[in-house]
């Protein structure tokens, strides 16, 4: 695992791409904030990625149990569940689910849709500079990076990509 | 899932707006919490005012019309 990687917010202008042909990546963003849903999927679609919001943990988990992902985008202070409890359970699944792959049958149809793209879909967590201790609390809680809010596009593309490829497939 | 101003993300125009509005909104909160030399309750108050802006600066940038849509999809009953 790399080392979350704190961004500066550098200004990007939203670059209309076009998806190169094939399935699209597909993001799962979790915010309970309806603008920041709606400037990240603006963002993220506008870049050739396919993306959807929950806007909390209890949601995503749901939603992750009926599609796939390859990249999960979490806000860390949600109610109903928050950032690093949703990246906890999700990781307990992922590994339970791979630890039963032997002569698995799913039952767990989290563990099976994020597991259908490679076992484990890196999350990356959104968060506010104010948060102390942060970068320990989304490695404990098995996240893969974090972005500091609000993200600024070329951020939001660089660490995208870093985890999917600069290809939207 | 119900669609919604969100969830179809913003129109192609508003998404660098709507970006400032939270940039600037995040500063000035990021301020305000750090400002020793206030108390808890003037900072409640200062940061609602910040949202009551932020709020304002989004009807401006969405228009009326999407931005009723927006507090529809948004106000819990």
């Amino acid at each position: 695992m790399s080392p979350p990687v704190s961004r500066t917010n550098n200004e990007g202008a939203p670059a209309e791409r076009k998806p190169s042909g094939g399935a699209r990546a597909r993001i799962l963003l979790v915010d309970d904030d309806p603008v920041n849903q709606m400037v990240a999927l603006g963002l993220l679609r506008r870049h050739g990625w396919e993306a959807v919001a929950a806007a909390n943990g209890k949601d995503a988990l749901q939603i992750l149990a009926k599609q796939s992902f390859d990249l999960i985008l979490m806000d860390l202070q949600m109610p109903e569940m928050d950032g690093y409890q949703t990246a906890s359970v999700i990781r307990q699944i992922e590994a339970q689910s791979s630890s039963a792959s032997g002569a698995r049958e799913t039952t767990d149809a989290v563990g099976e849709r994020t597991g259908q793209r490679g076992g484990r879909v890196p999350i990356i967590a959104l968060t506010t500079a104010s948060q102390p201790g942060v970068r320990e609390k989304c490695l404990t809680a098995g996240m893969d990076d974090y972005l500091t809010k609000p993200v600024s596009p070329a951020d939001l593309y660089a660490a995208v990509e870093k985890y999917l490829g600069s290809n939207p497939k | 899932m119900q669609a919604s101003v969100e969830q179809s993300g913003a129109p192609a125009d508003k998404i660098l707006p709507l970006y400032e509005i939270n940039r600037a909104t995040e500063q000035e909160k990021q301020t305000i919490r750090n400002d020793v030399a206030l108390t808890d309750e003037q900072k409640a108050q200062k940061l609602e005012t910040v949202q009551t802006a932020r709020e304002n600066a989004l009807r401006k940038v969405l228009g009326e019309e999407i931005y009723q849509r927006f507090l529809q999809q948004n106000t819990k009953p």
